[in-house]
């Protein structure tokens, strides 16, 4: 049993790394955000709850949850049904399982910045779904789909269900794998079908690890960054605009702090809330009824 | 004995360390921020900088160098922490932003005396006092394809000079598409589109704020012509972002584009078998050609213990002959010295020479501390016409009304 104090010091690289780096702003951009900040003086006056007021009343920041929103309930159903349904596949003895179990995921390994210009090609007026819509007789966007209005976020939205399925369909499978043999043992015995199986063995097995992706995506996905900042920047005409995109825009190229605070701290609040709806919904910390 | 020696040891470091300090007391040492990192760029800059400390024995250098993609950040975080560097380098467009709020050194007295030799004093321009030297600068002209001309059959000798021309060989050369297109407009990508614009906006006689500041004057009948017409424009052709529209003219694939000097480098550089030109941006009918003009500055912090030393080191690198060299190592950008015209590199070359012209009648984005709330808005309504959300009219109209909302 090693001592307390021991046990401090090895502790003591990551506490401080935790502190200074995580912990510190964390706490000071809440103070931040009840404050108008002059980064050149840094001076921070108390202003108390006006940046949240005028949060209420900005346009932008009502388009960029509405989008937000969007993308988050747009995308989830689809990336996790899609993820289970390919780790139910992968599960089965099917030949080249490993190629299919590395192919899907990865896109998870790769980089996003990656991902997105690569996508930003095939989106392009000349790209690739260009053509294929053409093939298929279907009217594509004039300007391109990432130009349009209409279809820009959805097309960041599909791209996003493909590059995050290959993460979640690894979770699935490690949770179907876990699922004891001698259960579908027993249902075989008593003449289950592939059917029931799945949904009185399978799925109550896969319960804790529902809520953990859910849980995890639905965070991932609020705080979508990247993509936008790659491909649209926002726009055309804000259609792409989302919260930590906007935090960025007020943040670092106007460098209003504490105004990019308080709707990063709202943001925050909106992944809490969700989250312990989420909870809640699922029935956290009960096992799986036998 | 071993700690005797140990400490003797620590004992000579510390006196080394003591005596090399000691050595350079006497010695001012000058933190300078500058972004010419490439590698073509760089070396000119410290062999500048190398015969100024030859020239003044008693003043040191000290060089850091930033990005373009975080510069900005560091220098607001080192502001901020109060570790400030004595001289540093900012875009046109960030200058006011530290001029008004009083953390560079007021050189109006210094720069009065050189004022008439020199370009560009408006952004470093703030309540009527100077806050910084103009030393690089670059401006955007009109790129276009002589291949694509000719294929519609256009003499590509004769490049637009007038709208009216433009969007007409804008619209011919678009008959080409999906092979090629004529205009290349820019997406809705922050900071940019506003460069596209402006430059028809502004030839046209229009004004973004009153003299005072005070009001703005987006909305004047000359504004909206221009948003109309470059509505127009954006129609005969395709929308893309900056990088993609530079690579489409690259390749051969955009008739007109308005871009600056990186795509003269990149395209002098790399592809010396395209045949393209450059030209000034067309004029309208009653009106003058103009474009965007930005630059970099050097300005002093507040903080410096040696200003005298860093105005005259300042002053050494916007002098006219430093000035060039380090422009020819980049390429394409113009000293800010007048008279750089003359010098055989740009003489020589007749595409430099266009630049040189068009930064006569080019215009810098005004110099307010609210321009990022500003631009933002100007694009929201280049952005709503062209995507047919709103008429010339009606989106200028309440961008005068946000602005001076922002004014206040």
């Amino acid at each position: 049993m090693p001592k307390p104090k021991t046990t401090l010091i090895f502790l003591l690289p990551w506490i401080i790394i935790l502190l200074l780096f995580w912990l510190f702003p964390l706490v000071y951009s809440f103070f931040l955000s009840f404050t108008r900040y002059s980064v050149l003086t840094a001076k921070a006056d108390w202003i108390g709850l006006a940046n949240y007021f005028r949060l209420l009343q900005d346009p932008d920041f009502w388009t960029a949850l509405k989008n937000t929103s969007f993308f988050v309930l747009g995308t989830i159903p689809f990336t996790t049904i899609l993820a289970l349904v390919l780790a139910i596949l992968v599960n089965q003895k099917i030949p080249l399982r490993g190629f299919f179990r590395a192919g899907y995921f990865i896109p998870s390994i790769t980089s996003l910045v990656v991902i997105a210009l690569i996508f930003t090609h095939l989106y392009a007026r000349e790209g690739y779904f260009n053509f294929l819509f053409q093939l298929l007789k279907l009217s594509a966007p004039e300007k391109g789909f990432l130009f349009s209005e209409k279809t820009a976020l959805l097309s960041i939205m599909l791209m996003d269900v493909w590059v995050s399925i290959g993460y979640y369909m690894l979770l699935f499978l490690a949770a179907l794998q876990a699922v004891p043999l001698e259960l579908y043992e027993i249902s075989d015995t008593f003449g289950a079908n592939f059917w029931q199986k799945f949904r009185f063995v399978t799925l109550p097995h896969l319960k804790p690890m529902f809520l953990f992706v859910i849980l995890i995506n639905t965070i991932k996905s609020f705080q979508i960054f990247i993509e936008v900042f790659v491909m649209t920047k926002g726009g055309p005409l804000n259609s792409t605009l989302t919260m930590v995109y906007l935090v960025y825009e007020q943040g670092l190229h106007k460098f209003d702090f504490g105004y990019a605070s308080a709707i990063a701290y709202c943001l925050f609040f909106i992944i809490m809330i969700f989250s312990l709806v989420q909870m809640k919904a699922f029935g956290l910390g009960k096992g799986i009824e036998d | 004995m071993k700690k005797i020696t140990l400490i003797c040891l620590i004992f000579c470091s510390l006196l080394l360390i003591f005596s090399c300090s000691q050595q350079k007391k006497n010695e001012v040492v000058l933190d300078f921020w500058q972004f010419w990192t490439d590698p073509q760029v760089k070396p000119t800059l410290l062999e500048i900088i190398g015969d100024f400390e030859k020239e003044n024995p008693g003043i040191k250098i000290k060089l850091t160098d930033l990005t373009w993609s975080e510069g900005h950040d560091k220098i607001i975080v080192a502001f901020a922490s109060g570790t400030t560097p004595d001289v540093l380098e900012l875009g046109s467009d960030w200058v006011p932003e530290f001029s008004s709020q009083d953390v560079i050194l007021d050189v109006t007295l210094e720069a009065g005396k050189i004022q008439n030799d020199f370009l560009m004093w408006e952004p470093a321009t703030y309540q009527s006092k100077i806050y910084g030297f103009p030393w690089v600068l670059d401006t955007r002209v009109l790129f276009y394809n002589k291949d694509l001309m000719r294929k519609v059959g256009l003499d590509p000798e004769t490049p637009p000079a007038a709208w009216d021309q433009l969007l007409n060989d804008c619209r011919k050369v678009n008959q080409l598409k999906p092979e090629a297109y004529g205009f290349g407009a820019n997406s809705a990508e922050r900071h940019r589109l506003y460069k596209k614009f402006l430059p028809f906006f502004w030839g046209n006689g229009g004004n973004i704020l009153s003299d005072d500041q005070k009001t703005s004057e987006i909305n004047s009948s000359a504004g909206k012509e221009a948003l109309e017409f470059y509505k127009k424009l954006t129609e005969q052709g395709t929308i893309d972002n900056q990088r993609m529209l530079d690579e489409g003219f690259k390749q051969g694939k955009i008739g007109f584009l308005i871009s600056g000097g990186w795509l003269l480098n990149d395209i002098q550089k790399n592809l010396p078998n395209l045949s393209f030109g450059v030209c000034l941006i067309p004029k309208p009918e009653k009106g003058n050609s103009s474009s965007f003009a930005g630059g970099e500055f050097l300005v002093i912090s507040n903080k410096c213990k040696n200003p005298e030393a860093a105005l005259k080191f300042v002053q050494y690198l916007i002098r006219k002959d430093n000035s060039l060299k380090l422009c020819k190592s980049i390429g394409s950008a113009i000293p800010s010295a007048k008279g750089s015209e003359l010098d055989p590199y740009y003489q020589n070359n007749k595409n430099l020479l266009v630049f040189q012209e068009q930064l006569k009648y080019a215009q810098t984005s005004p110099a307010t501390p609210k321009w990022v709330y500003i631009e933002e808005i100007i694009e929201k309504a280049v952005e709503q016409v062209m995507y047919d959300k709103k008429t010339p009219s009606q989106a200028l109209d309440e961008a005068k009304m946000e602005i001076e909302k922002i004014l206040r």
